[in-house]
């Protein structure tokens, strides 16, 4: 059974609607895709950290 | 040949040893916007403000009072950076009424600078999209053949740039939207270290990606607009208090014995021809100069645009959550599409891209350790016309957005730096670019090895016929 989104909550209208469908399919099989990787070859302790000083692994005092 | 033409450093010169007033630089900058209107490069133009600006700077040049390198040259603003008192909409019509209260960070950097902003440039709609088709502010074209796209999302900025309508613009980079315009326009492009620059003041399209950087002509001009605008701003929490190593004080500097990587079984994946044979002359003429030119792996990379995809599709919408609830109508039919789907995500899905981008920057790191920079062409492909939604890579079709990240995905979800340089010219005659990237905080590196091969070619300093007045 497919579950509620943020998408269900906004106001589509039939053509967003038919725009959406090849859009959405090639990125959540992008996704799938890359969570498949991770899983193998990320270590679990592998953060997804965001801060901007992890993402360029500055280490600022 | 025009001033316009000179490049920063010689221009300054000009100004200063009375060859030509600020005023005289200013109005040619302007008959040049003029000329080349063809483009749609500029939302807007500044004109009356730009002579004032111009008569001001001259008097303060003739008291002996020299800002610096940028004093009197004209420059552009991306039109999502903002201008104290004018509107500065992001290509958007939802901000079409938006009076920005504050200049932006580096808009006040460039203006202390003594440099006279032109006016706004054209670009994608809030920075989403890759081709400056822009339903609110019509379409830019690309100055080498009007017929195709300029890139984007500084679409406007590459083709201001490269018509030396103004000696620079500001370009905002979250996927690749300063190198990809730098690359199709034939110009130079820097995405700095995310965290060098300020982006306070700028409307933001993906919080851990965007980044402000110049797009200008040459290395060289690059680095003086870099210089004006980096470094800790206190006022964005985004920043990182990280001395600058100032780029043109090594600019000169030989590059014999530095070392460059592509990487195996990517930085040659899918190329044209064209594009193939003009990086591998650019690696060759890198050679000559003597550079080591290496080969690396980074296992995983086949990955890296599904992960900037996921990313650059979820914080967007997290930004626009609001308008797309209360005035989806308002949006392009493009813009509306990426920023509604970006919504199907789940956290757990944009986690996974975050841990993907740790795990890939630790091993660039790592590489990095060892050789200066890693070499890239910047697209696959030269610009394609305006409208075609999909190109061929390797021989298989692409949707055309997703295309033109396949090159410049590696800096943008590792936040390390890359610059974009022009290394040739299809049959066409369509611009080709070369990317390199570097490790964090080493712009001035980059910088020096683009000028090095920008001074043994020649491709930066050429024009499009659209410029007549040579």
């Amino acid at each position: 059974m497919p579950y509620p989104n943020q998408l269900d909550r906004l106001p589509l209208t039939q053509e967003d609607a038919s725009r959406l469908t090849p859009q959405v399919a090639d990125w959540t099989a992008r996704a799938a895709r890359l969570d498949r990787w991770v899983r193998d070859n990320v270590a679990s302790a592998t953060p997804g950290i965001t801060t901007v000083s992890h993402i360029v692994g500055e280490r600022t005092a | 040949m025009s001033a316009l033409h000179a490049g920063i450093a010689e221009a300054g010169r000009m100004l200063r040893h009375g060859e030509i007033s600020v005023t005289e630089l200013v109005s040619a900058s302007l008959a040049r916007i003029a000329e080349t209107g063809e483009t749609n490069a500029y939302t807007e133009v500044f004109e009356e403000r730009a002579l004032r600006l111009a008569t001001a700077h001259q008097a303060l040049l003739d008291d002996g009072i020299d800002l610096g390198p940028l004093h009197g040259i004209p420059l552009a603003l991306k039109a999502n950076v903002d201008l104290a008192g004018h509107t500065v909409d992001a290509g958007s019509r939802i901000l079409a009424d938006r009076t920005a209260d504050a200049d932006a960070a580096v808009t006040a950097s460039l203006q202390r600078s003594g440099s006279v902003i032109m006016g706004m440039t054209n670009m994608h709609e809030f920075a989403w999209g890759g081709t400056t088709q822009n339903p609110h502010t019509g379409s830019c074209r690309n100055p080498w053949d009007l017929d195709r796209i300029p890139a984007g999302s500084s679409g406007g900025s590459g083709a201001a740039a490269a018509t030396r309508s103004v000696f620079g613009t500001l370009g905002t980079d979250t996927g690749g939207s300063i190198r990809l315009p730098a690359s199709m326009n034939g110009i130079t492009g820097l995405r700095p270290t995310l965290g060098r620059v300020s982006n306070r003041g700028v409307m933001p399209l993906a919080w851990s990606m965007d980044t402000v950087g110049p797009i200008a002509a040459s290395a060289e001009d690059c680095a003086i607009i870099f210089r004006s605008i980096a470094g800790f701003d206190a006022g964005d929490p985004t920043t990182l208090d990280v001395a600058v190593t100032d780029p043109l004080a090594g600019l000169d500097r030989p590059v014999n014995g530095l070392r460059i990587a592509v990487i195996d079984d990517y930085s040659f994946r899918g190329l044209q021809p064209a594009v193939e044979a003009a990086f591998r002359a650019a690696l060759a003429t890198l050679a000559d100069l003597g550079v080591i030119i290496e080969t690396i792996a980074v296992p995983g990379l086949e990955h890296v645009v599904d992960a900037q995809v996921v990313i650059d599709a979820c914080e967007p919408s997290a930004v626009h959550l609001p308008w797309l609830e209360s005035r989806p109508g308002d949006y392009g039919d493009d813009v509306r599409t990426v920023l509604q789907a970006g919504t199907v995500f789940s956290a757990v899905d944009y986690i996974q891209a975050q841990r993907y981008r740790t795990h890939l920057r630790e091993i660039v790191r790592r590489h990095l350790g060892d050789v200066d920079a890693i070499a890239l062409p910047t697209i696959a492909f030269t610009a394609p016309r305006v409208g075609q939604t999909t190109v061929s890579i390797g021989g298989r079709d692409e949707d055309a957005l997703v295309g033109l990240m396949e090159f410049t995905a590696l800096a943008s979800m590792t936040g390390l730096p890359a610059i974009s340089v022009p290394c040739g010219f299809d049959e066409t005659g369509l611009p080709i670019g070369m990317q390199l990237v570097g490790g964090a905080f080493a712009e001035a590196l980059l910088l020096r090895i683009a000028h090095a091969y920008q001074a043994a070619t020649g491709f930066h300093r050429a024009l499009p016929a659209l410029v007549t007045d040579r």
